[in-house]
């Protein structure tokens, strides 16, 4: 039953994009593959999302991150290549280390700011912008019956390449980079250890233009 | 107005026992290194933080008997930190250190612990005697455990280190014989204590020398 389900919705998805490329075609030989005028106002990407934690931190010493979602939302600045918008993640991790870190069994963290962007190539199939942002983070944490909350602010560098299918619709690849600085307070000992938590992360999904 | 004070309270209530007993953006370093008497270093002993019955940090000493763990902080004024306690099949006793400052510490440094050897005794009462006896006794030994506060001087009365501890009992024709196993501490001494017919009471000293000691009384 699930499987066919599945393969409905995939047959209707290769439908729509199908059928919506071929609608662009002969507009896309007449405007060529070259740079073109952006006539879209905004961009979406909703997509997986999967940091993966780098250097000597907590992050990196005691936790194992799995994957999450991302949400941004990216507005041309009038008639500027530039961006402006939001952005909101989320990813889970799980506690591999206690004596690093604490009796504690995951955390799942939420993070969500303001992004600055720059669309540095677009055509009628491929476009590549760069957007950096600060924002908010919460690492909710769980040790077995309690919850409890550390916090961060968060500095985000997300260079994305996104392939086009139609004037719409879209994929999108981002390698980024992002830093958590905590605001964990700590002896002098785990300063630097706690101090911030840097994360590659590797994001693939839907890219939608409007 | 009435109304809105009663659901401002309510609110208060519902907020405030929905506070998290862990502190968030707060973290501890413990650190400190077991020893047993003769001053040699004990590997692979447990080592964990709690307040009440909430675990918040853990860790291992390593073969020169040094730990050092991350803990969580609560919100309650009491840091305890237990050593030993979680392997009741360790040669060693257990000893806790409660912290009870108030604002709580970042770093914990316990320098030396001491762990004294444990030692059981299998203890037996038999009655051998074919005449109507009573046989009134007590057993007092130390016990292997040891709490103790981080300032000595303030609290000094409510620390309880190496305790005395105490076991009695009656046997008759109903009930004659007694049979149990204790555990105390190595190289001390238990003093077993009896009076038959409300006699005279007699002490004897058993002195604990081995891991598992035996001693039989007859009467």
């Amino acid at each position: 039953m699930n499987s066919n389900i599945k393969q409905l919705l995939f047959a209707i998805c290769i439908g729509i994009i199908t059928n919506t490329y071929a609608q662009e075609e002969t507009k896309n030989l007449e405007q060529g593959n070259d740079m073109t005028q952006d006539d879209h106002y905004a961009m979406f990407k909703v997509g997986y999302y999967n940091p993966i934690a780098i250097g000597d931190n907590f992050a990196n010493g005691a936790l194992e991150q799995k994957g999450g979602v991302e949400f941004s939302f990216l507005a041309n600045l009038f008639e500027t290549p530039f961006l402006i918008g939001l952005q909101y993640n989320y990813f889970h991790s799980d506690v591999t280390n206690q004596q690093l870190v604490g009796t504690y069994d995951d955390s799942e963290i939420h993070s969500f700011g303001p992004l600055l962007g720059y669309q540095l190539l677009f055509t009628e199939t491929w476009r590549a912008t760069i957007a950096s942002g600060v924002g908010i983070t919460h690492y909710q944490n769980r040790a077995s019956n309690e919850h409890f909350n550390d916090t961060a602010t968060t500095l985000w560098v997300i260079p994305t390449v996104s392939y086009h299918f139609n004037k719409t619709l879209g994929i999108y690849f981002s390698g980024s980079y992002r830093r958590d600085f905590m605001n964990i307070q700590t002896p002098e000992q785990l300063d630097s250890f706690f101090k911030s938590a840097n994360y590659i992360s590797l994001s693939l999904g839907l890219h939608i233009l409007i | 107005m009435k109304l809105h004070l009663s659901f401002l309270f309510f609110f208060s209530l519902v907020l405030f026992s929905c506070e998290p007993a862990i502190k968030g953006n707060e973290r501890s370093f413990v650190e400190g290194t077991v020893l047993d008497f003769e001053g040699n270093a004990i590997a692979n002993v447990s080592v964990t933080s709690r307040t009440q019955n909430l675990l918040l940090g853990k860790g291992t000493t390593d073969s020169n008997g040094n730990f050092e763990f991350t803990s969580l902080q609560s919100r309650f004024s009491e840091f305890i930190v237990d050593v030993n306690t979680e392997n009741d099949n360790s040669p060693f006793g257990m000893y806790s250190i409660i912290y009870s400052d108030n604002p709580l510490q970042l770093n914990y440094n316990l320098s030396n612990i001491t762990l004294r050897r444990k030692a059981s005794l299998v203890f037996n009462i038999k009655k051998t005697s074919n005449e109507n006896n009573t046989l009134d006794w007590s057993l007092q030994y130390t016990e292997p455990t040891c709490e103790v506060y981080d300032d000595e001087e303030t609290n000094e009365s409510l620390g309880r280190c190496y305790e005395t501890g105490s076991f009695e009992g009656t046997l008759d024709n109903t009930n004659p014989d007694f049979e149990s196993e204790f555990t105390s501490v190595q190289n001390t001494t238990v003093q077993f204590t009896y009076q038959l017919n409300n006699t005279e009471p007699q002490t004897i000293s058993i002195e604990l020398t081995e891991a598992t000691n035996f001693y039989e009384f007859e009467y």
